[in-house]
């Protein structure tokens, strides 16, 4: 739980705490990581300008949300007709295994835009269902249920590419 | 074929690619507030001096080279009079020193009642060529 009103250090400290979490999100929603990178910090600029948090009981699910709203506004991303960037990477892997990154992030660009959200969000967010629920405006079981599948779909996806590569 | 608590142990090895800072200065420390009033004062400080030391500056030209403490006294606490101009001429080490401390006093000078300064008295004075 946060205060409703925050100060400019509070928003700053928000940004240090979850703003890899949220350009890593908006990178999966858009495809490029720099846009991403853009839309997470005009999120937090306008934070910062209005020096509030809103209403907002739970600060993390609504930075998500807010950074959800800002992808799917823009108006160059709701032509969903957005490739992945194969260029910027959007993790750091284990063992420096950047053929396993590529792997991992071509993976999740296929899964279908709801399982990808639900995915990186519980994953790699760290949000839980009932939170996930509030960012995408579905039910916790709706949103534990996408994370099944799109586990699934990943793990078969990333399974076949390394027996490929074998 | 790993199960869902494993494969999902495995996903979060990939760590996110860190974000950049925000771009926005943050607002500064009380410390660089103090350093900055500090550094403001000295320099004021400095532009006071210096703007003192060019106001109370000596007219130049005039050069007051060896001039002897008692021809300084005798200059600025008594009228200049023949007398005053024999004695600082007697008394100062050169003759520019005593020239020194008759210029010296440049500000006009009430002379007492039954005194007349030299310079009235030489003007007075029949010059034969």
């Amino acid at each position: 739980m946060q205060p409703a009103d925050a100060d400019r250090s509070t928003i700053e400290r928000l940004y240090r705490q979850h703003g890899t979490r949220l350009v890593l999100f908006a990178s999966t929603l858009i495809g490029e990581r720099s846009r991403a990178q853009d839309m997470v910090h005009q999120v937090f600029l306008k934070l910062l300008e209005r020096g509030s948090l809103g209403h907002a009981t739970d600060a993390k699910a609504y930075l998500f949300t807010s950074v959800r709203n800002a992808v799917l506004n823009d108006a160059r991303v709701r032509a969903r007709d957005v490739p992945l960037d194969p260029e910027s990477a959007w993790f750091n892997p284990p063992d420096r295994d950047y053929a396993a990154e590529r792997s991992l992030r071509r993976a999740i660009g296929a899964l279908s835009e709801e399982q990808r959200e639900v995915l990186v969000l519980h994953v790699w967010g760290e949000l839980t269902f009932f939170q996930i629920a509030q960012v995408l405006s579905v039910s916790a079981n709706t949103a534990a249920s996408r994370y099944r599948y799109a586990l699934a779909r990943l793990r078969d996806a990333m399974s076949a590419r390394e027996e490929t590569n074998a | 074929m790993p199960d869902d608590d494993q494969f999902e142990r495995y996903l979060k090895q990939f760590r996110p690619v860190v974000a950049e800072p925000l771009p926005v200065a943050s607002p500064r420390p009380v410390r660089f507030w103090l350093w900055s009033l500090a550094a403001t004062a000295a320099l004021a400080l400095i532009i006071a001096a210096v703007l003192a030391v060019r106001f109370h500056r000596k007219p130049a030209g005039i050069v007051l080279t060896g001039r002897s403490p008692a021809v300084g006294q005798l200059a600025s606490a008594q009228p200049l009079t023949l007398r005053r101009a024999n004695d600082l001429l007697s008394q100062a080490p050169t003759f520019e020193a005593a020239m020194d401390g008759l210029v010296f006093q440049s500000e006009p000078i009430q002379l007492p009642p039954g005194s007349e300064s030299a310079l009235e008295t030489l003007g007075k004075e029949n010059l034969q060529p």
